[in-house]
């Protein structure tokens, strides 16, 4: 088990850069998430801890130990990580036994010390009758599996997974979501987990790091992310969120599209950018800090996703499932913001304003 | 409205019956015809079917004479003299027939005649003398001949008053020019030769009947009697057109229909089982390929085999049992299995870690090396083999020389002699590589790279996962790459036959090229040789195609992600010149020496000797007309056949692609077939069968050629349009069809540009082999249509070693050029 | 615009295709039977070819005069197959082997003609009944690299060439297969020497090759002496100045006097007789003889004291002549042919 250290990292491809100032450290026992939209980068920092890439400046430690400096580089099979892959890379030609021995038999262990460890894995996964099989023979989620297995057979101080359960389908996903987080918990193992999807991010993690275009956003735990995302990107990317400009003037914010006006006690002046979680707008007949009118309502099962126009400006509300019946298009409603983030027009937090109902 | 679409339906269909229907009854009407010609071209004597083209051509000629000519003037003799006239003229006819039978003719003529009463009597039998005089009979001096029409009207009708009157008796004497040819025969007796002289010079141009066709008569009909035959054809008039359509083609027309009608079956039987009446014009053209292939590839094997078996009509294994009892062919069996099989192994263990080097480490210079080592594979083997005679004779090879100097060997000869079958191995294995390298490379390219790199994080070193990873993943590739190694190392004759025949190393191909020098059983002793090389070409292709295949572990990836390339470290300059020894020896030195060689006088003396340096040589290949005649040919023949060879190519991938006709798989494995049946024996195959006994007969033009080419070379260019085809997904052109677009539109719109690529490649890999290729040219060419690889086999043989080294360091520049070409025009992603 | 361009390159090629097979015109077998033509088969070096193509297109402006050239062996299978079928594809024949010519008139191919005054023009034999007439004489010697080796130390005669042992693997010589002159000595030397001599030139382990790769190992040093045709030797010295030289062996000298064919008329391509004759006419005329001399070959008319290039005087070589029995050539020539193969071509 290891901490490990990421500083100044900078990558580029072809003249691109793909990686700006990387600066991390994941604390030993951590289960961190590398978050973003697809070509942000992430996958390539995994990589480099790998030892599949190297970093054009900078180092990466893996516990005290430098493995990847402008002097020294170790390669992949001395760093004694474990790694699954999103394409599970499972060898074909190999039992799944085989397949799960392979990192052992490298270490040339005894055969039975082997057998045990194997074994012992694989019950882990849930996959001991499975043993003998070959990969063609197996769903994808169970090949799944025995790639974690194989990852975590000898015992490595750190995991690395990149986007494993994006070739999965949806049950699937959610339920191997648990068990790789119990897996993680049960054996305390340091993880570092890639992926573009943030309800698995926000569901495993400890912590996330969230880029985008190479350069680091943000880097806290699912709560203090989604609470307080440090700019527009941050809080559009996690959860649902609804953006809005508007002007502060008279200590009161004034949103655009409508004569309407909100509650301010901060320190700001001028252009700012409103974000709103849909979730966090309480929806009334009765009275609110807004004034509108329904324009439509989608059942969703458990919620109801409403539309609510205030002047010209339209406005994402989740509401209690009843609502989808008790309103209709049309109908006047009240709208409370029980929590409202602001941003300047550039993007930094500057306010937070609480409402609680 | 659902009534009314079933009604449109119901008709097409109905209309699609009506025309298979009508076609149908059109084959059976060309077997028919054609049967009827054969068996009355059969019973003619005939020696060529377009004897009935001459005498159809000759009897309109002969009828024209008649009514200009012979008719007016007889009636102007008046009926004595003219039956005076018909009187000699029977005698002279029945002895020209005499004399060429050597039997007694006059029944026969007088039952021919006896049909005709009078003016008819009269008409046949000036017909019957016009066209008898003028096919047999000596010619007739020239120079008087020219005279007679350089007369006037008048003078000419003088002329021939003169030669009736004289032949009739009336008069005596002889115009001048009469008697001059008179006086010029000097045998026949003098009435003979004026009455051949009166039909000779009958009508108004230079030559009273054609002498195209007189001569092509000739040379169609020799027995006497069929002759006779085709004299009196001619005399009965002129055969209609269409008959004689069937009788002078009645074998191809017969075997057309036979394969016409076999399509129709086909196709109906396609349309049943998939219960869809409407013509799909994708399956003619599919069925023309397969009609392609039967004719001009299976007819020859299977008549090769049939020959091999029956080589008098009787089934007997004693064709073989002679061929395969002489030491000297069991010695040539023995060496061509022990050669094939070394080189396959030599060339796979060098092919491996090549490929693997150049396309997933980081070696220095890796597309250098590339191109460097598919290069080999753009050189005529033959012209390898020249240089490493040059380089390991153990007399004075300059490695021998070199290799005595360093080890201090002193003067024997060695250490080492290409003369022996060592010697040969090594050279087709330097030679045959490069198929090995290009399959695996391939395979490599399209391998999931996660697959090594989970074998890496899992603690295995890059060499480690060479081992227990990558390779047994890429067995299928490196199985399928030896067994095309073995196939090319079996079938190769230019190397054999200049670097084993010195050294009493025979092989397979080098005996059948020789027994083919013997005339004509030794003809059918090199087809019962050749059979062998086919079944084992056959046994193997079947093999790799159909086992190995099969158990193909599909790797290929979903992520595009560059394949990681593994760091040598501290290895990485030890290889580079490892590999680079490796390239120096294999394939510097040997094009270097070429192109001294092709710059020396004294082959023995260094170029740079005093005065042994000349551009002569290189001179006479740019000026010699010859030269150039070939460098044309070559670029047409493999311009044909690359060009016919991907259209086939493309229709092929697509119905191995894109449908799941039953049996789609059996023109795939005839093009397959084609490609591993040794040159020589497609070669001797098609001289065999297309010589017109099966109706076709292209010997000696530059069809049969092309045909050889296109038959051995096509699969390359279908395995990459067919691996292009696979890699375009099927929905963009579902897509296009949905958007209205017809099939053919889809094709050449959508498909066609997307695999555009590969096309071209796929044309170049045809195109580039055909460029140079010996072995079956040596064995099909006639004068105009030598080839490049032909003319450096010339110079090689007869020439001289500078001049031919010259040649093929010029083929070797202009493949190159080529390959840079295509390089370009698919933006590197081709390059072979 | 890349596709543009592919695809124009693509119509490009076709159009050249189809405009190279058009004008190409494909080689055709059936050409028009015009009166004017001549197929000649004939196994004369290129060289000499293009020589007397030029010089006869000027004696017969209005003939018009096809060579095709090929190896004996290679025109023997030729002929072989066309013979199945009844015609020959030429009209008359130059191969180097002599005895072919006995072979085809008793079979029948060929046209008899008269030549003025052949006894005394002619110092070769020809065919009483006019079916052959000698043309040229191919000389088979003994070659050697002076600049290498000196003549001492080398073979003086064909008796030594293959049993002096201490040329076993550096000696060489043509393939009686392909080449009809190698046959032609082969059968002499077997007629003189009787078999073993072929059971010691294998002994020897003598190379069986072309003549350019021979001479290039002369070159090389690769090989002391070899057996080859004199005007091969001769063209390199005047030609590129060589030095390598003829060595005429004291066992005799193997003269071969090639004939000129034609073939019978109603058998032949063209029909024309009449112009084969004049062109064979013209061959044993002087000016036929001077090509032949100036092609390295010895003349074959009498009296004649000009040799090719630097050669020696021919009459004298006819004293030397080793002499060959033509008959026992053809008629056992599967035999030797046979002999030949089992005892040098095999280990």
């Amino acid at each position: 088990m290891a901490s490990i250290t990421i500083r100044n990292v900078n990558k580029s491809f072809d003249n691109t850069m793909v990686l700006k100032d990387f600066n991390e450290t994941i604390a030993d026992g951590e289960f961190v998430t590398l978050l973003g939209p697809s070509g942000c980068g992430k996958t390539t920092m995994l990589r480099m801890i790998a030892g599949f890439e190297r970093p054009d400046t900078g180092e990466i430690l893996i516990g005290d130990k430098v493995v990847s400096s402008g002097k020294t580089f170790l390669p992949p099979e001395k760093r004694g990580i474990g790694m699954v892959f999103q394409s599970y890379a499972v060898w074909p030609h190999m039992t799944v036994f085989d397949n799960v021995a392979y990192p052992l038999t490298v270490q040339k262990l005894k055969k039975d010390a082997i057998r045990q460890e194997v074994e012992r894995v694989l019950e882990i996964v849930h996959l001991t009758q499975y043993a003998e099989r070959v990969p063609s023979q197996l769903s994808g989620g169970q090949q799944q599996r025995v790639a974690l297995a194989r990852a975590l057979v000898a015992r490595p101080q750190v995991l690395l997974l990149d986007e494993p359960l994006s070739n999965l389908d949806a049950k699937l996903r959610e339920s191997m979501r648990f068990e790789i987080k119990e897996i993680q918990t049960r054996l305390g193992i340091t993880v570092i987990y890639v992926t573009h999807d943030q309800a698995e991010a926000m569901a495993m993690s400890d912590r996330i790091v969230l880029i985008n275009d190479g350069v680091v956003q943000q880097s806290a735990s699912p709560a203090e992310l989604y609470d307080h995302p440090i700019n527009q990107f941050a809080a559009d990317f996690l959860g649902k969120v609804v953006f809005l400009k508007g002007e502060i003037r008279d200590g009161r914010i004034h949103p655009d599209g409508t004569d309407q006006t909100l509650r301010y006690d901060g320190n700001r002046q001028g252009r700012i950018e409103l974000a709103l979680r849909p979730e966090r707008i309480s929806l009334s007949t009765e009275s609110g800090e807004l004034e509108g009118v329904m324009v439509s309502r989608f059942y969703l099962g458990d919620v109801s996703d409403c539309r609510v126009r205030v002047g010209s400006v339209d406005f994402r509300v989740i509401a209690p499932p009843e609502t989808f019946y008790r309103l209709n298009p049309g109908d006047r409603v009240f709208l409370t913001l029980r929590e409202k983030l602001l941003f300047d027009e550039d993007g930094s937090l500057e306010d937070k304003l609480r409402i609680r109902t | 409205m659902q009534g009314q679409r079933k009604d449109r339906f119901d008709r097409s269909e109905a209309r699609c019956r009506l025309i298979l229907f009508v076609l149908v009854l059109v084959s059976v009407g060309l077997i028919w015809g054609g049967a009827w010609g054969v068996r009355k071209y059969a019973g003619s004597g005939f020696d060529a079917e377009d004897g009935f083209l001459h005498i159809e051509e000759l009897s309109k000629a002969i009828d024209r004479l008649y009514d200009d000519s012979f008719q007016p003037e007889l009636d102007a003799m008046g009926t004595e003299a003219a039956s005076a006239f018909l009187d000699r003229g029977y005698d002279l006819l029945l002895s020209q027939w005499e004399e060429a039978t050597g039997k007694e003719m006059q029944s026969a003529l007088d039952e021919y005649l006896s049909a005709a009463e009078g003016d008819a009597y009269a008409e046949k039998l000036c017909k019957l003398l016009c066209v008898t005089c003028s096919v047999s009979g000596t010619k007739l001096p020239s120079s008087e001949m020219k005279s007679v029409f350089s007369l006037s009207s008048a003078e000419k009708a003088a002329f021939r008053e003169n030669l009736t009157a004289c032949i009739s008796g009336d008069s005596d004497t002889l115009s001048e020019i009469a008697a001059a040819v008179c006086a010029e025969a000097e045998t026949e007796d003098r009435h003979a030769v004026l009455i051949r002289l009166w039909f000779a010079t009958a009508g108004d141009s230079a030559e009273a009947l054609p002498t195209e066709h007189l001569n092509g008569l000739k040379k169609a009909v020799r027995d006497p009697e069929a002759r006779i035959l085709a004299y009196e054809m001619t005399a009965d008039g002129a055969i209609n057109g269409f008959t004689r359509f069937f009788l002078s083609n009645s074998k191809t027309i017969t075997l057309s229909g036979l394969l016409f009608f076999a399509d129709l079956l086909l196709l109906m039987l396609l349309m049943a089982r998939t219960r869809s009446w409407v013509m799909d014009w994708k399956w003619v053209l599919i069925l023309l390929i397969v009609d392609f292939m039967l004719a001009f590839q299976v007819l020859p094997l299977v008549y090769l085999i049939a020959k091999a078996f029956f080589p008098e009509g009787k089934f007997t294994f004693e064709v073989f049992k002679r061929l395969y009892t002489y030491p000297m062919n069991l010695d040539a069996l023995k060496n061509t299995l022990i050669s094939a099989a070394a080189t396959m192994v030599f060339g796979t263990l060098l092919a491996f870690p090549l490929a693997w080097l150049v396309g997933r480490t980081n070696l220095y210079g890796k597309r250098f090396f590339r191109s460097l080592f598919v290069m080999t594979y753009m050189v005529p083997p033959y012209v390898g083999a020249m240089v490493w005679l040059r380089l390991l004779n153990p007399n004075v090879g300059t490695i021998n020389k070199v290799l005595r100097l360093i080890f201090q060997l002193g003067d024997t000869p060695g250490p080492l002699n290409i003369y022996s079958l060592g010697g040969l191995i090594w050279v087709l294995t330097t030679f045959y590589y490069p198929y090995a390298f290009i399959t695996i490379s391939r395979a490599m390219e399209k391998m999931d790279p996660t697959l090594e790199e989970a074998s890496r994080i899992s603690g295995a070193s890059s060499l480690k996962t060479l081992l227990r990873i990558t390779l047994p993943l890429m067995t299928p590739s490196l199985i399928a790459g030896a067994l095309l190694v073995f196939v090319c190392a079996m079938s190769c004759y230019g190397i054999p036959s200049i670097i084993g025949a010195p050294g009493k190393v025979h092989t397979v191909t080098t005996r059948i090229i020789e027994y083919n020098g013997l005339g004509a059983q030794g003809l059918s002793d090199a087809t019962g040789l050749a059979v062998f090389l086919m079944v084992l070409a056959i046994a193997i292709l079947f093999l790799s195609d159909f086992v190995v295949a099969k158990k193909q572990f599909i790797t290929v990836s979903g992520k595009s992600t560059q394949p990681k390339q593994v760091d040598l470290g501290k290895w990485r300059i030890p290889i580079t010149i490892l590999v680079s020894l490796f390239a120096v020896v294999v394939i510097l030195i040997p094009f270097t020496t070429i192109l001294l060689t092709s710059m020396k006088t004294d082959v023995g003396k260094s170029v740079f000797a005093a005065g042994n340096f000349t551009l002569s040589q290189w001179k006479t290949i740019f000026s010699r007309k010859e030269t150039l005649d070939c460098l044309k040919n070559s670029l047409t023949f493999g311009a044909a056949a690359a060009t016919i060879g991907i259209f086939v190519a493309c229709a092929m991938s697509y119905l191995l692609q894109r449908t799941k006709v039953r049996g789609r798989k059996i023109p795939d494995f005839l093009i397959t077939l084609g490609s591993g049946t040794p040159s020589v024996v497609i070669a001797l195959g098609l001289i065999m069968t297309m010589k017109g006994d099966f109706g076709i007969n292209i010997y000696n033009t530059a069809y049969i050629i092309i045909i050889a080419y296109l038959i051995k070379y096509l699969m390359m260019g279908m395995r990459c349009v067919v691996s292009a085809m696979s890699q375009t997904h099927v929905s963009l052109e579902e897509c296009s069809q949905i958007s209205g677009a017809s099939w053919f539109r889809t094709m050449f719109r959508i498909t066609g540009p997307l695999i555009l690529p590969s096309i071209a490649a796929g044309w170049f890999l045809i195109f580039i082999p055909c460029f140079y290729e010996l072995s079956m040219t040596t064995l099909l060419y006639s004068n105009t249509t030598k080839t490049l690889g032909f003319q450096l086999y010339e110079y090689w043989t007869f020439t001289s070693q500078p001049q031919s080294c010259a040649m093929a360091f010029g083929i070797l520049i202009l493949v190159v050029l080529l390959n840079l070409l295509l390089n370009k025009i698919t933006k590197g992603k081709f390059a072979i | 615009m890349r596709k543009k361009f592919l695809k124009t390159l693509v119509c490009l090629i076709l159009l050249l295709t189809f405009c190279c097979m058009s004008l190409t015109g494909c080689g055709a077998e059936k050409k028009k039977d015009t009166s004017g033509k001549v197929e000649i088969y004939t196994s004369i070096y290129p060289f000499a070819i293009d020589m007397m193509a030029e010089k006869l297109k000027e004696e017969f402006p209005e003939l018009d005069i096809e060579f095709f050239y090929g190896g004996t062996g290679t025109l023997q299978t030729k002929l072989a197959g066309e013979m199945e079928t009844g015609t020959l594809g030429c009209d008359m024949m130059l191969v180097a082997e002599p005895a072919y010519s006995l072979e085809l008139k008793e079979e029948g191919w060929l046209h008899s003609f008269a030549v003025e005054n052949a006894d005394t023009l002619l110092r070769f034999p020809y065919d009483p009944d006019g079916y052959w007439y000698p043309v040229r004489v191919c000389n088979m010697v003994l070659a050697y690299n002076p600049e290498l080796y000196s003549p001492e130390e080398l073979p003086a005669t064909f008796y030594d060439f293959a049993y002096d042992e201490s040329l076993k693997g550096l000696i060489s010589m043509g393939n009686p297969l392909t080449s009809g002159t190698t046959m032609a000595a082969i059968a002499a030397l077997s007629d003189k020497y009787g078999y073993e001599y072929f059971e010691a030139l294998g002994r020897n382990d003598v190379m069986i090759e072309s003549g350019s790769t021979a001479l290039a190992k002369l070159q090389t040093g690769e090989c002391k002496v070899i057996m080859i045709l004199e005007e091969s030797v001769l063209k390199e010295r005047k030609e590129n100045g060589s030095e390598l030289a003829c060595i005429y062996p004291e066992d005799g000298v193997i003269l071969m006097p090639s004939t000129v064919m034609i073939v019978d008329e109603e058998k032949s391509l063209n029909m024309n007789t009449e112009a084969c004759e004049q062109i064979a006419r013209w061959m044993l005329s002087e000016e036929g003889q001077q090509l032949i001399l100036e092609a390295y070959m010895h003349s074959v008319a009498a009296n004649t004291v000009e040799t090719p290039y630097d050669s020696v005087d021919t009459d004298r070589l006819i004293a030397q002549d080793m002499g060959v029995d033509w008959e026992r050539c053809y008629k056992e020539r599967e035999e030797i042919r046979t002999k030949f193969q089992e005892y040098v071509t095999v280990e």
